[in-house]
């Protein structure tokens, strides 16, 4: 204790002796008001603070594929293949593709435009039960077949069995 | 003892329906910026986006059809039904159009679409009368009661005019 108290003593004598006061006040002031000021003018990627900081995805392509509330699953029901060993336009290896799908619109924020997004399922793998969603934007009742998501559409498959569902886009609706 | 043990039993044999039930996680966000999805007819979109919406899911994006699933091929050969009697009224009352959820006049551009722009292909008629909405309006709602008698028998006469039968499901 008593080297710190000597220590801190003699360099503060030294200081007092070297430097005018006054300069070093003034020096200390405008680092410290330029070393506060610095963060703020620095062109530094502000994004990790806001709420949508956790928004994952690439320009024009916003969200997270393997998340329910991905824009493309707008209107899915069923396991996302993104969750399964797939991606979000191919099935898990040794699962088949139905053809016959049926086909609603989502909407993408990055552009605001409505696209055409095939729900087709991939088939003749056991269920993959991971990433269940169920979404139901422009989905209608069930005497429309053709625009229902409630419907096995391995239907189309060689094997019914219903492992998991992409989304594909096909086109701008317009 | 006996009633906890019994309370138990029922939670366990409750719990897996409930979670079944709502399996989707329950109070899921909806997706990122997104807005009601616009009523199927009367959107407003194009007969070819119209075309995705409604028919491409079964009939395939180019019309071929899908012969595993008695879905006919419209692709070159639908124009052949308007070469004999009965055949314009069967395209507008077969379940796939009159149900659709367009309104007449999108079913009606759709169809002319369908026949004029390409996809009926060979097949279109050279006398081809474009649909209109009043006649859509007109048909669209009685009922086809007995589907594949018609189709079999609209099939028989497209035959006897000597036409090739290429829906896809042609034995």
């Amino acid at each position: 204790m008593k080297l710190l108290d000597r220590l801190f003593e003699g360099s503060t004598r030294r200081m007092a002796a070297v430097t005018s006061r006054r300069t070093a006040l003034a020096r200390i002031g405008s680092w410290v008001v330029a070393g506060s000021a610095l963060p703020l003018l620095l062109p530094i990627d502000r994004v990790a603070g806001r709420a949508d900081a956790a928004e994952a995805g690439r320009p024009g392509d916003p969200g997270d594929p393997s998340k329910c509330d991905y824009w493309r699953y707008c209107s899915i029901d069923g396991f996302l293949c993104t969750c399964c060993g797939g991606s979000i336009n191919t099935c898990p290896p040794g699962a088949e593709v139905s053809l016959v799908t049926w086909v609603g619109t989502c909407h993408n924020p990055a552009d605001d435009k409505d696209y055409i997004v095939a729900y087709n399922d991939c088939c003749g793998k056991h269920s993959c039960a991971q990433c269940a969603c169920t979404r139901n934007d422009s989905e209608q009742p069930m005497y429309r077949p053709f625009n229902n998501n409630d419907i096995n559409w391995c239907l189309g498959a060689k094997a019914n069995v219903y492992n998991c569902t992409v989304a594909v886009i096909r086109g701008v609706a317009s | 003892m006996r009633s906890f043990l019994l309370g138990v039993l029922l939670l366990a044999a409750v719990v897996p329906a409930v979670q079944g039930r709502s399996i989707p996680q329950p109070g899921q966000p909806v997706s990122i910026g997104t807005t009601p999805a616009p009523p199927p007819g009367g959107a407003g979109y194009r007969p070819a986006v119209n075309w995705q919406l409604q028919c491409a899911g079964c009939h395939l994006e180019d019309g071929r059809g899908a012969r595993a699933n008695d879905v006919p091929r419209l692709q070159g050969f639908v124009g052949r039904f308007l070469e004999v009697d009965g055949g314009r009224e069967f395209l507008l009352r077969v379940p796939g159009v009159s149900q659709s959820a367009l309104s007449d006049a999108e079913t009606a551009a759709l169809l002319n679409w369908i026949i004029a722009d390409g996809m009926a292909g060979a097949s279109r008629p050279a006398d081809f009368q474009p649909f209109t909405e009043a006649e859509v309006a007109r048909l669209r709602h009685q009922a086809l009661l007995d589907l594949p008698g018609t189709r079999a028998k609209l099939i028989g006469a497209i035959r006897a005019r000597g036409f090739a039968i290429e829906d896809g499901l042609a034995p």
